[in-house]
């Protein structure tokens, strides 16, 4: 089953003498259950891509469906609703809310209209201990580290058990250890849950635990990498293309 | 310069706001500055009034308070506007910018923006000084003409003063950015930091009970103030004064920065996980707007008090002090005998109303009292009769031997002929004995043209007494500019008196009183002639513009205290309306997003409402239960009105932020 498909989309910022192309004719499907990367140099569109997955940003001209709904033609409670009902989404720049404690940050995908669930103290505790951050709740997010912070924005993604996960360098900014235990816990919503993840990477080894790598450049379709074996393979495999992603310089992995 | 100006063009928003109102407030400023230095008002209103250099110095005073709050204000708006450029100063300085340099260019921006301010406020102030002085004639009732005030001292004072103030205001600001540690520079604000748990529980719980107990100790102010001893009533109602309001002061204070804010949070903590998103936000923001800006909050909440009472009790004495004039001042004119006719060849065509007494020497017994004095007595029916066009004088009982005592003084009234003392009776020198039945301080026609008391008896008494005619007139001319000349040149011609000499003939009854023209020896004595037109004129003059300043004072708080109001909420906004931006991005629906920038908003601005409007209405019953004729209407009124305009700032805030919410996202400016 198709769950999101990309036609043709170009995303054209500014007007007139100051045009930037941040994205220009990019097509690509992904099915329901895939665990997909997006990766490419910086300024090459991925942020872009993701916020017009998530209906943030509008694209300037094709069409992105998803589930079935030609997102682009929703009108704004339909968008709010999508954004509540389907979709994760954890920002590149965590976007947590300053003024509410953690606990609140991470239910605000709950309590954004009527009814408040019934469960949601369970549910808060059981993705405040997933991430580690059962001994934070009460604190304010101007308390906790960058990766702590990337923790709270990432379960707050992933309280709302979302059909679609959107995950902008979603270990940006964590330690090896943590972000391996964040992506393992992706693959294993992503295995026994069957939610369809979406991540943007510049890492290799965090694209190595996706089954699928689409790398784009300039705005627009690169090339593709699949998985089809073990993951140390499909790391080397990753690699090489990053290298000629770049024109030929490796990137060193990071680890 | 040119650097400076661009800086101050790239914070425009903050900037224009500060100049607008800043230019505003100076236009009030030069026009009373420019009305104190009008001759023609001046004198105007001296004539008017009978009283020289009132107006001048009144205008100067409220000048001179209303310099002192622009400044103040000024003050706190660009302290403002520099929190909101922190992370810029914080980057420049990190990047090589000597805080010389950058306390130089503060200062220059500073001057800069003054002087708009100034040229656009005194070209305002020409401009609207009209207006005001029109304002001030009206309140008044002077008829005078003015144009467009032109004073070039008082632009010259006002330009010093400001360029001063702006000077230092950009010095303060210079050496607020020379701090080595650039860290807490770079940080964006600090997040609200929550009050330590405890202390500020207590403080909040303190200040609620001290301001609490400010409302009781005043509701209860006149029993409070009767079991202190009575040589000890002034100083201890001064220092009972003192208590309350330094109460009250640090109790809000507290209440504002450590009590709600943390009842809020509380509540909040207390239903977490079963709220909804909207209503914690509302609440926490709130809390922290509480928090954040406690200063200006509670400086808004005591301006926001003081104006109120300061308003309501300028309109209740307007009032009652009015109607106290209207009832003194019957006729327009009263005449005696002795000034009749020179009086009626000046105003011919007058209609008159006459009445007729006779005045007698009589003694008061009663109680411990014993009271010799001069009586003009008359007749119920002729009482009556003006009674039709004087409706405030009381109804009369009396029967038989009963009267009806009239004099001013009543105090003396109320402890004379208090309820604990047996009748009083007064024994008329030559007449009938009479019981007092009645006490009233108002005299038929007005109360110049009686020597001492007045004495209402029934037809059949008045007939009995023996005493010297006395016969007085109201005239009432048509209300004419001729007429009003001539009734100025009458009153300010040579004041003439009556007199009775108080011999000892005349106090055993063996001589009836005689009026005279001189005096010689003891004597009573009254006006031969009373002009109420001028005094009643004087009277509107003085009270309207002490209603005026007021008013004016009021108008020029309310504003600048809102717009401070407006402006911080409107620079906080920047960062909670980014989180309402992520809110929807997470999906909630655009009209939850509005109502929490709305509710945050209205919970804000009706603080200090709230506070105020308590502080005024507690203050208001208080006053009213002193005075003796109260009215309140007025004061009700310009209560409403100020509530109004406040809410028309805070509705303005919100349209503000709103609109922030689609335009300040796209521009690259923040
Ligand atoms: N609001 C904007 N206005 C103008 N240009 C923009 C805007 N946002 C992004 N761009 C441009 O669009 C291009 C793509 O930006 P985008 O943020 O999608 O890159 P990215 O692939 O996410 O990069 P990174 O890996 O550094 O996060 C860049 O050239 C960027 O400069
Ligand atoms: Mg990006």
């Amino acid at each position: 089953m198709r769950m999101v498909s990309v036609n043709h989309l170009t995303k054209i910022y500014g007007h007139r003498f100051n045009r930037v192309a941040a994205l220009t004719d990019l097509s690509f499907a992904v099915d329901a259950g895939e665990f997909v990367g997006i990766m490419g140099p910086s300024g090459a569109g991925k942020s872009t891509l993701l916020n017009i997955l998530a209906t943030i940003d509008q694209p300037t001209t094709g069409t992105v469906t998803v589930n079935g709904t030609a997102i682009g033609a929703l009108s704004d409670s339909a968008t709010a609703k999508f954004r509540r009902e389907q979709l994760g989404f954890i920002f590149q720049d965590f976007n947590l809310i300053g003024d509410l404690t953690v606990a609140d940050n991470i239910t605000t995908p709950l309590t954004l209209v009527p009814p408040v669930p019934a469960n949601l103290a369970s549910r808060l505790a059981a993705v405040a201990k997933l991430l580690h951050l059962t001994a934070l709740l009460q604190r304010y997010p101007a308390e906790l580290s960058r990766g702590q912070q990337q923790r709270v924005a990432a379960a707050r993604a992933l309280i709302a058990e979302p059909s679609l996960i959107l995950a902008d360098e979603p270990t940006g900014s964590l330690d090896s250890l943590a972000a391996s235990e964040l992506l393992g816990y992706l693959t294993q919503i992503n295995l026994q849950e069957d939610r369809t993840i979406l991540m943007v990477t510049h890492d290799a080894y965090t694209a190595s635990y996706c089954n699928r790598i689409i790398f784009i450049k300039d705005g627009t379709f690169f090339a593709e990498v699949t998985r089809n074996g073990s993951r140390a393979r499909f790391h080397q495999q990753i690699i090489d293309m990053a290298a000629t992603l770049s024109g030929g310089i490796a990137h060193a992995p990071r680890r | 310069m040119r650097r400076a100006v661009k800086q101050l063009w790239r914070h425009r928003r903050g900037n224009t706001l500060a100049v607008v109102l800043g230019a505003l407030l100076i236009a009030v400023l030069y026009a009373l500055g420019a009305l104190s230095e009008n001759h023609a008002l001046a004198d105007a209103a001296a004539t008017a009034m009978q009283v020289t250099a009132v107006v001048p110095a009144g205008l100067t005073l409220v000048m001179l308070l209303l310099l002192a709050f622009t400044v103040t204000f000024q003050f706190y708006l660009e302290r403002a506007l520099w929190q909101r450029r922190r992370q810029e100063f914080g980057v420049a300085r990190l990047l090589g910018l000597s805080a010389n340099r950058l306390g130089g260019r503060l200062v220059l921006e500073a001057l800069v923006r003054q002087a708009v301010t100034l040229v656009l406020g005194l070209s305002l102030g020409v401009v609207v000084s009209k207006l005001i002085a029109m304002a001030m004639v009206r309140l008044m009732g002077l008829h005078v003409t003015t144009g467009l005030l032109w004073s070039p001292l008082t632009m010259l004072e006002l330009s010093v003063t400001l360029m001063v103030v702006a000077a230092l205001q950009g010095l303060l600001d210079a050496l607020a950015v020379r701090g080595r540690d650039l860290t807490p520079w770079l940080r964006p604000l600090p997040v609200t930091a929550l009050p330590t748990r405890r202390g500020g529980r207590w403080r909040g719980l303190l200040g609620a009970g001290l301001m609490i107990a400010g409302w009781v100790v005043m509701l209860g102010w006149r029993p409070l103030l009767s079991r202190l001893p009575q040589q000890n009533r002034q100083w201890g109602g001064l220092g009972l004064l003192v208590v309350i309001l330094s109460a009250w002061l640090i109790g809000t204070y507290w209440v504002i920065r450590d009590g709600l804010p943390l009842w809020l949070t509380a509540l909040q903590r207390r239903h977490q996980g079963r709220w909804l998103i909207s209503t914690t936000m509302t609440l926490t923001t709130i809390a922290s707007r509480l928090r954040a800006h406690a200063h200006s909050l509670w400086l808004t909440t005591i301006l926001a008090s003081v104006t109120m009472t300061v308003l309501g009790s300028a309109s209740m004495v307007y009032g009652v002090a009015t109607a106290e004039m209207n009832r003194a001042v019957v006729a327009p004119v009263v005449v005696t005998a002795q000034t009749k006719r020179s009086v009626l060849a000046a105003l011919p065509q007058a209609p008159t109303r006459e009445l007729t007494t006779k005045l007698v020497v009589g003694r008061l017994t009663g109680g411990a009292a014993s009271h010799l004095g001069l009586y003009q007595v008359m007749a119920a029916s002729d009482y009556l009769r003006l009674r039709r066009g004087q409706p405030s004088l009381p109804a009369l009982q009396l029967t038989g031997r009963q009267a009806m005592v009239i004099t001013t003084r009543i105090g003396q009234v109320q402890r004379h002929f208090g309820e604990r003392h047996r009748p009083h009776v007064i024994a008329l020198a030559r007449g009938p004995q009479v019981q007092v039945a009645q006490v009233t301080n108002q005299f038929p026609l007005g109360q110049d043209v009686f020597f001492d008391r007045g004495l209402v008896v029934t037809d059949a008494a008045f007939a009995q007494v023996v005493g010297t005619t006395d016969r007085l007139w109201g005239l009432y001319p048509a209300a004419t500019a001729a007429t009003r000349r001539a009734v100025n040149r009458l009153a300010r011609g040579d004041a003439q008196l009556s007199f009775v000499a108080n011999t000892a003939a005349v106090r055993a009854g063996r001589q009836l009183p005689r009026l005279a023209t001189v005096a010689g020896g003891r004597t009573w004595s009254r006006a031969a002639a009373a002009y109420r037109a001028p005094v009643r004129a004087a009277g509107q003059t003085l009270f309207g513009f002490g209603l005026f300043l007021a008013l004016l004072a009021g108008t020029v708080v309310v504003v600048a205290t809102a717009s401070i109001l407006l402006l911080k909420l409107v620079i906080a906004a920047d960062g909670s309306q980014a989180e309402l931006a992520v809110l929807q991005q997470l999906g909630l629906p655009a009209t939850s997003a509005r109502r929490i920038t709305w509710q945050t908003v209205g919970g804000v601005f009706a603080l200090p409402l709230v506070i105020g409007v308590a502080d005024a209405v507690v203050t208001l019953v208080t006053l009213h239960s002193q005075v003796a004729e109260p009215s309140g209407g007025l004061a009700a009124v310009v209560i409403t009105v100020y509530i109004v305009v406040f809410l028309g700032f805070a509705w303005m805030t919100g349209r503000l932020i709103d609109q922030l919410s689609l335009v300040g996202r796209a521009g690259p400016e923040d």
